[in-house]
C-alpha cells in the first residue's frame, strides 16, 4: 500500500483482504481454502495465482527439461569416459572441472556466455524467448551447473564397480566391452547417481529462478522473484508449493526408477 | 549447485595409525593451493582495508562522468576501473562489495557451524523423541533447495542486513547437524566413551569433552566447502535484488546493476564476475584439499 493512500481506503482494503484477523485465523483460512482447491489470487493483478502460474510453467519446463537431459547426457558420457581412462589427462581435468564448476555461480556463467556469444561473437540473442536460438544460452547455462557433479559421481561409482570380480568375470566370458561396461558396469553404478539426480532436480529449479532472471526468460521462476519483490504472498506461497511438489515428485520418480533398475529392491 | 559431501568416519583411536601410514594422495599440484590461499588472503586483506584505500565514497555520484571506461581502456587515473551509470567509482564499489560479501559469508558459515553442531550434538546425545523431532526438521529443510528457502525467508522477514546474515547462516546448518549427529551416534559404542561413562562423567560432559572434539575435522571440511556455496547464495540473492540493498553493495548486487548495461559497458559486469569466481574457486579448491587431507576414505 502506498503511504499516500487515503486512510479510509486503507481500512477498506485491509478489511477486504482479511488482514485485520490475527495470523492464526489467516493461516487457518488459507489452509481451508487450499483443501477446497482455492489457492487465492494475486494481490496485485487480482487474478487467480493458479492461472498466473500455469501461463509461465510451460516456459520453465521448456528450459529445465532440455537442460536436465543435456546435463545427464554430458555427465554420463564424461563420467564413463573418465572412469575407463582412469588417471588420464581427461580424468584429471574432470576432477578439477568439478571443483571449479561447482564454485561458479549460475548467473556468472550466464553473463559470461552473454558476453562471449551475444556481445563479442554476435551469434546468439542475449535474452527473451522466440526462435530456437533463444534456447541455446539459457539451457547450456542451466546444464553446466549440474553436469560436472553428475560426471564426477558417475566416475567415482564406475571406478568402484570396475574393480569388482564380476566385471573381470564378464570380460573373461568374452562379452564385448560395450556390454561389459554398459550392462554389467553402468547398471550397477547408476543407483547413487540416480539419488543425486533427484536432489539435483531441486538445484535445477533454483537454478532456473536465477537463469530466467539473467536471460529475461518469461518463466515461473521470474514470477516468484517478482512476488518476493512485491511481497505478493499468495503468489509466492503457491510458487513455493509448486516447486516443492515438483521436487517431491522428482524424488518419487527416482525411487520408482530404483525398483526398475535393481531387481533386489523390487523383491523387497 | 550442491557440492557432493562425503564425510569421513571418525578419525579417532586405532584409525589414526593407519592414517599416518596411508600413502599421500596424488592430488592437484600444490601450486593451485598456494595460489588459492594467496587469493583468499589478498581478498580478505583488501576487504579489511577497503575504507582506507578506496579513492571515492561508494555513493558519491557525478552524472557528468558517468560510464567512464577503466584506465586500460582509455579512462582516467581518477577512476582506475571506470564509473557506473551514476558516475560512481567502480573500484571503490568493488572493494566494498567484496567486503560485504566476505563478511556475510564468514558470518553465515559461523552461524551455520554453531547452530548445526549444537543441533546435531543435542539431537544425538538426547536421542528419543527430541532426536526424531530435530531430525525431521533437518530432513525437511534438506529436501528444499536453499535458494527457495532463502527467498521465502526474505519475503517474510525483509532485507535488513542482520536478517540476511541470519537467513544465509541458517540456510545450510542442517548439513552440520546431520554430520555431527551421525558422529555422535557412531561414537557411542567406542571404548573411550564407555570409559568416560564408567568413570561417572555426565552425558553433557561426554558430549562436550569427548564427542565434540571428534567432530571437528568433518565440520571443518564441510565449512570450507560450503564457504563457496554461501558466497554463491548471497550473490545470487543480491543479484536477484532480494539480498543486500542499496546503498550497501555486494558482488551480486553490483552484477545485478551491471546487467542492464551489458551491451554498452560490459566491464561493469566483468569485474564483479571475476572477483566472485576468484573467491569461490579459491575457496572450493582449499575445501577440496582439506577434504582430501582430512578424509581418510578419499585417500585411496
Amino acid at each position: 500500500m502506498p503511504p499516500e493512500m487515503p486512510e479510509a481506503q486503507r481500512i477498506e482494503l485491509r478489511a477486504k483482504l482479511g488482514l485485520n484477523d490475527d495470523i492464526a485465523t489467516q493461516y487457518l483460512r488459507y489452509g481451508e481454502a487450499l483443501l477446497r482447491g482455492d489457492f487465492g489470487q494475486s494481490f496485485f493483478s487480482k487474478r487467480p495465482v493458479v492461472e498466473l502460474f500455469m501461463e509461465r510453467v510451460p516456459n520453465t519446463l521448456l528450459l529445465t527439461v532440455p537442460a536436465f537431459v543435456l546435463s545427464v547426457a554430458i555427465g554420463l558420457c564424461g563420467g564413463l569416459w573418465a572412469a575407463l581412462r582412469h588417471n588420464s589427462l581427461f580424468d584429471r581435468s574432470l576432477t578439477t572441472a568439478t571443483v571449479v564448476m561447482q564454485a561458479i555461480p549460475n548467473f556468472v556463467v550466464g553473463i559470461a556466455t552473454i558476453l562471449i556469444f551475444s556481445l563479442s561473437l554476435r551469434l546468439l540473442p542475449s535474452g527473451g524467448m522466440g526462435t530456437w536460438k533463444h534456447f541455446i544460452l539459457p539451457v547450456i547455462t542451466l546444464a553446466l551447473a549440474t553436469c560436472a557433479n553428475t560426471a564426477h559421481l558417475v566416475r567415482t561409482c564406475m571406478l568402484e564397480v570396475l574393480a569388482q570380480d564380476y566385471m573381470r568375470y564378464a570380460r573373461s566370458k568374452g562379452l564385448s566391452p560395450a556390454v561389459v561396461v554398459l550392462k554389467h558396469g553402468l547398471r550397477n553404478a547408476i543407483l547413487p547417481v540416480l539419488t543425486i539426480m533427484g536432489l539435483q532436480f531441486g538445484g535445477l529449479v533454483a537454478g532456473a529462478v536465477v537463469t530466467e532472471s539473467v536471460f529475461a526468460w518469461p518463466g515461473a521462476g521470474r514470477l516468484v522473484i517478482d512476488a518476493v519483490m512485491k511481497r505478493d504472498f499468495a503468489l509466492l506461497q503457491f510458487g513455493i508449493l509448486v516447486f516443492s511438489a515438483a521436487i517431491i515428485f522428482a524424488n518419487l520418480l527416482v525411487d520408482v526408477a530404483y525398483g526398475l533398475l535393481d531387481p533386489r529392491i523390487r523383491e523387497r | 549447485m550442491s557440492i557432493d559431501i562425503r564425510v569421513s568416519e571418525p578419525i579417532v583411536g586405532e584409525t589414526e595409525d593407519k592414517l599416518v601410514l596411508a600413502p599421500p594422495r596424488r592430488g592437484r599440484p600444490p601450486a593451485a593451493r598456494i595460489i588459492s590461499l594467496s587469493i583468499l588472503f589478498l581478498m580478505i586483506l583488501l576487504a579489511l582495508a577497503a575504507p582506507a584505500i578506496t579513492p571515492h565514497d561508494i555513493s558519491e555520484q557525478s552524472l557528468l562522468s558517468r560510464l567512464q571506461p577503466p584506465v586500460f581502456a582509455g579512462g582516467t587515473d581518477d577512476h582506475p576501473l571506470g564509473t557506473d551509470h551514476l558516475g560512481r567509482d567502480v573500484f571503490s564499489r568493488l572493494l566494498f562489495a567484496t567486503r560485504t560479501t566476505l563478511f556475510i559469508a564468514f558470518a553465515g558459515v559461523f552461524i551455520g557451524v554453531v547452530a548445526g553442531t549444537l543441533g546435531g550434538l543435542i539431537s544425538g546425545t538426547l536421542g528419543g523423541w527430541a532426536d526424531q523431532c530435530l531430525s525431521a526438521v533437518v530432513d525437511a529443510q534438506a529436501a528444499v533447495p536453499t535458494t527457495l528457502v532463502a527467498l521465502t525467508a526474505v519475503a517474510l522477514a525483509g532485507t535488513h542486513p542482520l536478517v540476511l546474515v541470519l537467513i544465509i547462516g541458517f540456510s545450510d546448518y542442517y548439513r552440520y547437524a546431520r554430520i555431527v549427529r551421525g558422529q555422535v551416534v557412531a561414537l557411542q559404542g567406542r571404548s573411550f566413551i564407555e570409559a568416560a561413562r564408567c568413570s561417572g562423567a555426565s552425558p553433557w560432559r561426554i558430549a562436550m569433552r569427548h564427542v565434540l572434539p571428534n567432530t571437528f575435522s568433518p565440520v571443518v571440511v564441510l565449512a570450507s566447502l560450503s564457504f563457496a556455496e554461501i558466497v554463491v547464495l548471497e550473490s545470487s540473492l543480491s543479484f536477484l535484488g532480494v539480498g543486500v540493498q542499496p546503498p550497501n553493495v555486494s558482488l551480486g548486487s553490483l552484477l545485478g546493476e551491471a546487467r542492464n548495461y551489458l551491451i554498452s559497458t560490459p566491464w561493469l559486469a566483468i569485474f564483479p564476475c571475476v572477483v566472485i569466481v576468484m573467491i569461490t574457486v579459491a575457496a572450493a579448491t582449499i575445501g577440496d584439499w582439506l577434504r582430501a587431507s582430512l578424509d581418510p576414505r578419499s585417500r585411496t
